[in-house]
């Protein structure tokens, strides 16, 4: 801490050296629809450095006498250049135009790309191939180096090593807890709100915490202020609607988006008409809103909500049932997530940011039945929520030090309810988390750069109080203004622990607070990289090198699971765990031209050891495999065809081989009375093998037009997944299977043999996308109505 | 159907199984003893050679020198167990512990010591026709067993229900288990505790399928509850056989094997000695 002092002490006093300098700052906004520009390039003219707009859209420069100009520029916008004409502190709105001519996919300027920190823009996202026909966030950052799936067609997230209970995901600034539908199979982040999505991987600065992997930040559209407009997307299994508009002309705009899978009628009315007695379906659905209010040039309050869930209902059919038996069950799991955000801008070189959340994640699975002579219910729900106050302050004390500050108080509230007729066990857990933060990016002499910062987090679990002072530094060098070496170090620790297991839908994962017997897991890395930009942005490459150490992990014992807390949970986990990840990340993308795309490959060895696993000795962590290479690109065929194909590999995720068998007495034989002998499998060490090399090529064609009648521009998406139709396993396994001819020895014993599991063939997929535009409005005769309107929409009628 | 989600069903359907060559593992021969002594019953002695997880049938141990010891004695003894079974005629008495040593070849001795627990007290077991109903509307029915502690230290139970079908005895499938003491041990088997019981009296909720539906109602059959006191080393192997058995099932997708061993408590060798006590219901009529 001491030191810290010392280091922000000495760089204060070299920073306010005297030196004349102006603060210019502003926001940097789409000069249609009035959103503002997350990412875009601020450059000054003197010497090419320069900042980035925050998530905000907000960006804070200090200009010296040589500075006449500061150049904007944002990824599918023309450049803008603005002179400086004033002499003294500034506040800026510069609006960016379109530039329809920009075809080719660009991920970054010219300007060195950072080591820590890597984003992937919508128009990325929109263009990778995808097993639903439909852009998936946590499947396009799976192209990254050092973000692998834990398993095939996952969109959850092993970065660098980590558990996927290790990132923090960010909505709009607010975490959020469950991120996927369908078991991993569907991010639920809906694409067509998303702005902007960035991932740290190291470094991460001061005012996130609580997450030991990653900080996946995901920031959502504000809607268009000037105009009406909207989209309708639909894929093979579910549909969207996106809508946006003015609220306030070019002061408040209001954007929602929602989502829906569309097999859950077909299922409901398939159940019900084949007589069976119930009717049954499975769905899940997305709701994000959000509304922008510019309160004034510096002040802007920002309110959105999130609903997503998953949902199977089982239902009896009386129609179709004469028993007099009446059931009814329902299992739900999902978010829901409020917010409210204010940002001003105290002045030309400060800005302040406040937030209010509310997140709740619930697992619900309740049940009641009526026979004739009996009833019962049973219920089960497990939550975590999350009420956040967050405040942060950003200043450009000096031209050489930019200072960032702030805290947070969160409430966490673990409810656990399980009744089962009358006899109901409730448990209730609050824990808190107060943290503090300090970030300070110096710019040194001859191109040298340290961010300095530091967490403190006191957490609170009565009666267990826990303090964690997480240092984060970064240093490093800018070498040509194109490219940048560092050297991170970063400490974390996470304080809700999710453990999963291998039973059923809703009780898969369980969130556990740190307590005196689990104390909270910590993450300590080391990263070196560097990162450069090449021909005038048209390349840019970079690679790490890292070693990070985890501790105080918690996993579930092998096969167990836990719906309630009570008494025993701490007798199904292992908390003792420690975790080693050493890599190596190198990736290259192509920005510019008719062919653009990435190459990425990393090596990841990533160890977990328990006391009471494996003989206490390290073991491969199970989810992660070694080598892992993507190929991207894109190309545009012509003005209506582009085509997107990506390869990716690994080396093949570790399992545990069975090396022997052993004879093992049934306690619970056949017949009563009887005694049986099984065969048991002796294991040998964990995750000491390794399935085959996986590999599989993507394709994705996309075809845009414009709708004869309104000209609404329209894409057609035609996609295969696995277009070579790899067999890749999913896991191997040790089985008899009688139907095969060749099976049976002579002496009548069935011998174990050896097999590969595989789960998804070659697939074609197929979406389409509408847009609709504020023309559609403007022909619209004023005494129509709004269903009209909306019928106008969907199928052309006047 | 499990929560049955279209596109699981649907990765089920597209899956393909591929056979692969067993790949070539370092193999230790190795001798296993398996005992579960129950009280009031002889003590029969199981010996076996391991086998390669390719191989064949496991190989019974023919020429083993089996003896049970009791308080530094020798009070049972056997030689050349037929198919790998060493029948002794010592009857296990409650509340005692045992020795069992198995001499194999004359070089290699595989030892274990067992301790007899008393058998627990069973009140009542009461049938409950409906006690849920499954995924796809079909009843499941219920067994609530009520049992007196007899100790305040911490006891181990197990309950199985004997279905009376075709004429004989067979340990009901449990299903969809939801009694709070029993699943707070993490497992889906009838295996639990009296840890944080104060009462001299609790009950548990054990529900259960028969496999075999009328409608949508569970065909029902007559049948037996038996309450096992049992020992830790019984717990713990209880626990092991039945994650060993299931990860040896197939998996649904998305979910990951455990690969867990059997517990072993046998010096020399690999193997088991455990113990239990039971009573067993009236047989349960069910009309």
């Amino acid at each position: 801490m001491k030191f810290t002092l010392c280091i922000l002490l000495l760089f204060a006093c070299f920073a306010l050296d005297g030196v004349s300098q102006i603060r210019v700052s502003g926001f940097v906004r789409d000069s249609v629809s009035y959103e503002s520009l997350v990412g875009a390039y601020v450059i000054k003219s003197s010497d090419g450095k320069g900042a980035v707009t925050d998530v905000n859209g907000y960006f804070s420069v200090v200009v010296s006498d040589q500075d006449k100009e500061l150049t904007f520029s944002y990824v599918g916008y023309s450049t803008k250049t603005v002179t400086i004409h004033t002499l003294s502190d500034t506040i800026l709105t510069v609006w960016m135009q379109v530039n329809n001519m920009i075809s080719e996919v660009v991920v970054s300027s010219q300007k060195a790309p950072m080591t820590n920190i890597q984003t992937l823009s919508m128009d990325v996202i929109n263009t990778l191939p995808s097993i639903s026909g439909k852009p998936d966030v946590g499947k396009a950052l799976q192209i990254l180096p050092g973000i692998e799936a834990p398993r095939e067609a996952s969109s959850e997230l092993v970065v660098r090593g980590g558990g996927v209970g290790e990132n923090l995901y960010l909505l709009d600034g607010i975490p959020i807890t469950h991120v996927h539908h369908i078991g991993g199979f569907y991010s639920v982040f809906n694409s067509d709100i998303i702005n902007d999505v960035s991932v740290f991987k190291s470094a991460f600065p001061a005012r996130y915490g609580g997450k030991l992997s990653s900080v996946v930040s995901i920031s959502q559209r504000e809607g268009n202020k000037n105009s009406y407009s909207g989209s309708f997307d639909i894929g093979i299994t579910d549909a969207s609607i996106t809508l946006e508009g003015p609220i306030i002309k070019n002061k408040m705009s209001f954007i929602l988006c929602a989502r829906k899978t569309m097999i859950d009628p077909l299922m409901a009315y398939a159940t019900r008409s084949s007589e069976m007695g119930y009717s049954m379906y499975y769905g899940f659905y997305d709701l994000n809103a959000k509304i922008a209010w510019d309160v004034s040039d510096k002040s802007k309050l920002i309110f959105f909500s999130y609903q997503g869930d998953d949902y199977i209902k089982i239902k009896s059919d009386d129609k179709s049932r004469n028993d007099g038996f009446k059931f009814n069950r329902r299992y739900a799991w999902g978010n829901n997530l409020s917010g409210v955000r204010w940002q001003q801008v105290l002045n030309s070189g400060a800005f302040i940011t406040s937030s209010l959340s509310y997140s709740n994640y619930r697992v619900v699975d309740e049940s009641k039945f009526e026979a004739t002579n009996t009833s019962g219910s049973d219920k089960a729900r497990s939550s975590l929520e999350n009420v956040l106050f967050q405040a942060d302050y950003k200043l450009n004390v000096a031209r050489y030090w930019d200072f960032r500050a702030g805290g947070s108080l969160s409430h966490y509230f673990f409810n656990r309810d399980f009744s089962l007729d009358q006899n109901n066990i409730t448990n209730r857990i609050h824990t808190s988390e107060m943290a503090l933060f300090s970030e300070n990016y110096f710019l040194l002499p001859r191109n040298l750069f340290l961010q300095a910062d530091v967490r403190f987090v006191h957490y609170s679990n009565n009666p267990f109080q826990f303090n964690s002072l997480e240092p984060r530094i970064s240093f490093g060098y800018i070498y040509r203004q194109n490219h940048r070496f560092s050297l991170d170090y970063t400490q974390v620790r996470q304080f809700n622990q999710l453990v999963t297991s291998r039973s059923g839908i809703y009780n898969n994962e369980l969130w556990l607070p740190s307590n005196e017997s689990m104390a909270p897991s910590s993450s300590n890395q080391f990263s070196l990289g560097w990162a450069g930009s090449f021909s005038g942005g048209m390349y840019n490459a970079g690679s790490s090198v890292y070693y990070k150490r985890l501790s105080d992990l918690v996993t579930f014992k092998d096969g167990h699971e836990s719906f309630v807390n009570n008494v025993h949970a701490k007798n199904l986990l292992h908390n003792d765990g420690v975790g080693e990840v050493k890599g190596i990340e190198l990736f290259l993308n192509k920005n510019k031209g008719s062919y653009t795309g990435s190459v990425n490959y990393s090596f990841i060895n990533s160890t977990r050891r328990y006391n009471e696993l494996n003989n206490a000795l390290a073991y491969p962590y199970e989810y992660s495999a070694r080598h892992n290479l993507s190929l991207f690109v894109h190309r545009q065929l012509s003005e209506k065809w582009s085509v997107g194909v990506a390869w990716s590999y690994n080396s093949g995720l570790p399992y545990t081989p069975a090396v022997s068998k052993e004879a093992a007495i049934d306690p619970v034989s056949g017949i009563f009375n009887d005694v049986v002998i099984e065969e048991g499998f002796v294991y040998g060490q964990r995750n000491s093998a390794y399935l085959r090399d996986y590999h599989r090529m993507d394709i994705a064609f996309k075809h845009t037009s414009f709708t004869s009648r309104n000209k609404h521009k329209q894409e057609w998406r035609l996609g295969v997944y696995n277009l070579y139709n790899r067999h890749n396993s999913n896991y191997y396994r040790y089985a008899r299977y009688v139907d095969s001819p060749d099976f049976v020895m002579p002496d009548g014993y069935m011998p174990y043999k050896f097999y590969s599991i595989n789960y998804f063939p070659i697939i074609p997929t197929i979406s389409y996308k509408i847009y609709f535009s504020q023309n559609a409005f403007q022909r619209r005769n004023r005494d129509v109505s709004f269903v009209d309107r909306i019928k106008n929409w969907f199928f052309y009628e006047n | 159907m499990k929560p049955s989600l279209i596109f699981l069903s649907f990765l089920l359907l597209t899956s393909c199984i591929e056979e692969l060559d067993m790949p070539e593992y370092i193999f230790v021969a190795q001798h296993t003893m398996n005992v579960i002594v129950k009280g009031g019953e002889e003590i029969t002695v199981f010996l076996f050679e391991n086998e390669r997880i390719g191989g064949g049938e496991l190989r019974p141990i023919l020429n083993a020198e089996v003896s049970i010891w009791s308080e530094g004695n020798v009070i049972g003894h056997v030689i050349n167990g037929d198919n790998g079974v060493y029948e002794t005629e010592v009857e296990a008495e409650f509340n005692k512990s045992y020795e069992i040593k198995a001499v194999i070849n004359e070089v290699d001795t595989l030892s274990a010591q067992v301790f007899v627990p008393n058998p627990p007290v069973l009140i009542s077991a009461t049938h409950i026709p409906i006690a849920g109903f499954d995924d796809e509307g079909s009843t499941y029915p219920g067994v609530k067993v009520e049992i007196e502690r007899q100790s305040v230290e911490l006891s181990y139970y197990e309950v199985i229900i004997w279905l009376y079908q075709y004429d004989e005895f067979h340990p009901a499938e449990l299903y969809n288990l939801k009694d709070s003491i029993v699943i707070r041990e993490g497992l889906p088997i009838a295996l639990f505790t009296d840890e944080g019981i104060k009462d001299d009296l609790f009950s548990v909720l054990i529900t259960y399928t028969t496999t075999s539906h009328s409608g949508n109602f569970m065909k029902l059959y007559p049948f037996i509850v038996e309450l096992r006191a049992v020992t830790e080393e019984y717990f713990h192997y209880r626990r092991s056989f039945y994650l060993n058995e299931n990860s040896q099932e197939e998996l649904e997708p998305g979910l990951v094997n455990s690969p867990v061993d059997l517990y072993s408590n046998v010096k020399g060798g690999a193997g088991r000695a455990v113990s239990f006590s039971s009573v067993v219901s009236e047989l349960i009529s069910v009309d």
